[in-house]
């Protein structure tokens, strides 16, 4: 059975669940969970929502939601999680299994410091995709993020392990302090992609899109090696892994996303039609851009 | 009992239990594919000298491995788990990383595992790329036409070793055809390998020896030279013996293959002096798996 969460109509007032976990929630009577108490936000669930369904399984669904609701999601480990409308920020953060399916856009820092499990995105998301919140060292650990809009700035900021797929475009400074994962844009980038990167890669989709992607200022910006051959023993797996989980994120949201392509490499995709740049070069690192040749 | 003319004997086969695992090697054409197997899994018919027991167990088509690409699994079992984990990376990383195109994965999954990646990747020295995909681990190791792609590990699992086959006849011709047929059948079964050169022996051995140290010799029972001299198990017209040893994964797949192994050298030599078919145990005390001829055929 799910639990149900339905936004009470008019409701204007924030919801921080940051220092809440679904899982307080499992085996409690209706009643119980409506007079839970959020202390963050000085009030009872009950107050936001009106809630039915049963307990017993970690399945929840939130309705009529919207930017007013921050951190749901956090810590989230196991079950799946259905969010049917926009949601603000920190969705997400440090999950650590599970699936949640957000039916809508999302703020800022989506995803923040995930660990395991996936979260697919059928609208827009804010800035930060994955990364760590001011202060933190570190960004997204694990878990796969897919995202069927666009992105803002910074999306997978000091991103470590695990992968993020935006079928749209990306801000500026993507993929800011990479240290290891894989970021893949089906869109146009925005400036200062990869920008002290170690390692990881960062897989472009787009046609010709690494002429925006460059750095913002020539003299402190990131610096790539020129443009080489593609190995070819890698690029398949990589095809492989990154069709099916664009195909996994569109069967997630497909309610939302009718208008979201299907993964634009081909199953027998060859890497002679890309090129391999390591970078950034300037604080030694060797992480690797992939993108398309210009034919 | 017989087949095609042929006696099958009222005996066993004893087996062992050994440590089993499973690699899968891709490259761009099957030419690479096969020199890599083959470069692999020589040296490898017995465990008394060579450490492991190793061979190809199935040719895979692009759509049965991870990259797309033509490849092949080998099956490779072991006494222990420290000497297949001693083996099975100086093999790949003295035959598979260094042949052209190739990339080595995992072919079985299990709890245990036996290092791949996770100790050929300090060749990258310091250059090699960990990369997570799908939840499985690989290692992009920098060589000259590219990259050696190779998964961190692959699983390690009880496997059983020392099936076998005794065909036993009047000549070298009747016998080897036989031996040929039943090595032929058995390839094309999964899960199982038949190790020594062209899948039979002709140096079946005994346990000990005469020579202090020495841990096997000859079995002089099934050798024509020594009837008369020895307590032969040979009579007057049995000229040759060769033996087909089989490794597999279950005792289903070894007692299957054993099966299909009868039937194809009794069907090919069973009028071309093949006379019998028996099997090589040591009473039932040191292995834990009988395999009754009788019983498999049924």
């Amino acid at each position: 059975m799910t639990l149900t969460f339905r936004a009470r109509p008019g409701n204007l007032r924030q919801l921080e669940l940051g220092d809440f976990s679904l899982d307080q929630l499992l085996g409690l009577s209706l009643d119980a969970v409506a007079r839970f108490e959020i202390e963050a936000s000085r009030g009872v669930l009950g107050d936001w929502f009106e809630i039915h369904g049963a307990t017993d399984q970690p399945r929840w669904v939130f309705e009529g939601t919207g930017n007013w609701l921050d951190g749901l999601g956090t810590e989230f480990c196991q079950g799946e999680l259905i969010i049917d409308g926009d949601v603000g920020r920190r969705v997400a953060r440090r999950a650590r299994g599970g699936e949640i399916v957000v039916y809508g856009a999302t703020g800022s820092w989506a995803g923040s410091g995930m660990r395991g499990g996936t979260l697919s995105i059928a609208g827009n998301s804010g800035d930060f995709l994955g990364g760590p919140l001011r202060g933190e060292r570190g960004g997204m650990r694990g878990g796969v993020i897919f995202v069927g809009g666009d992105c803002g700035s910074e999306v997978g900021h000091r991103l470590r392990r695990g992968t993020m797929i935006v079928a749209g475009s990306v801000g500026p400074r993507g993929a800011w302090e990479m240290i290891a994962g894989t970021l893949v844009v089906g869109g146009a980038v925005g400036t200062d992609v990869g920008f002290a990167m170690r390692r990881g890669t960062i897989m472009l989709l787009a046609e010709s899109v690494l002429a925006v992607a460059g750095p913002s200022d020539p003299q402190r910006g990131q610096q790539w090696t020129g443009g080489s051959s593609v190995p070819h023993e890698f690029f398949p797996l990589l095809v492989r892994a990154i069709r099916a989980q664009w195909a996994r994120g569109i069967e997630r949201c497909v309610r939302e996303l009718p208008s979201v392509a299907a993964c634009p490499l081909e199953p027998s995709e060859s890497p002679r039609g890309w090129l391999r740049r390591v970078g950034d070069r300037r604080v030694g690192g060797l992480g690797e851009l992939l993108s398309r040749a210009v034919r | 009992m017989e087949i095609a003319g042929v006696q099958i004997d009222a005996t066993f086969a004893e087996a062992f239990d050994m440590q089993a695992t499973r690699i899968i090697i891709t490259a761009a054409d099957r030419q690479w594919v096969q020199a890599a197997a083959t470069s692999m899994t020589g040296f490898g018919t017995s465990v008394i000298a060579c450490g492991v027991e190793i061979g190809i167990e199935q040719e895979l088509s692009p759509a049965e491995t991870p990259d797309g690409r033509p490849g092949v699994a080998i099956l490779a079992f072991a006494v222990s788990a420290k000497e297949l984990e001693k083996q099975i990376p100086r093999r790949a990383g003295q035959c598979v990383l260094t042949c052209p195109t190739t990339s080595l994965f995992a072919g079985i999954t299990a709890e245990k595992h036996i290092p791949l990646g996770k100790t050929l990747r300090y060749f990258g020295d310091g250059y090699q790329i960990s990369k997570v995909l799908e939840g499985l681990r690989y290692w992009r190791i920098p060589v000259m036409d590219g990259e050696f792609v190779c998964q961190d590990a692959t699983g390690r699992v009880p496997g059983i070793g020392g099936g076998n086959l005794i065909l036993i006849g009047d000549s070298v011709e009747g016998v080897v055809r036989g031996c040929r047929a039943a090595a032929t059948a058995i390839a094309a079964l999964p899960h199982v390998i038949t190790p020594f050169a062209g899948g039979a022996t002709r140096s079946g051995s005994k346990v000990g020896s005469k020579y202090r140290g020495l841990v096997a010799s000859t079995n002089q029972a099934y050798c024509p030279a020594l009837r008369g001299v020895v307590a032969s198990e040979l009579s007057d017209e049995e000229n040759c013996v060769l033996e087909i040893v089989i490794d597999g994964l279950s005792s289903e797949a070894v007692g299957g293959a054993m099966r299909a192994g009868i039937h194809a050298a009794c069907e090919a030599a069973g009028t071309i002096g093949l006379r019998r078919i028996s099997a090589g145990n040591y009473g039932g005390k040191l292995g834990r798996h009988h395999f009754h001829l009788a019983e498999v055929l049924r």
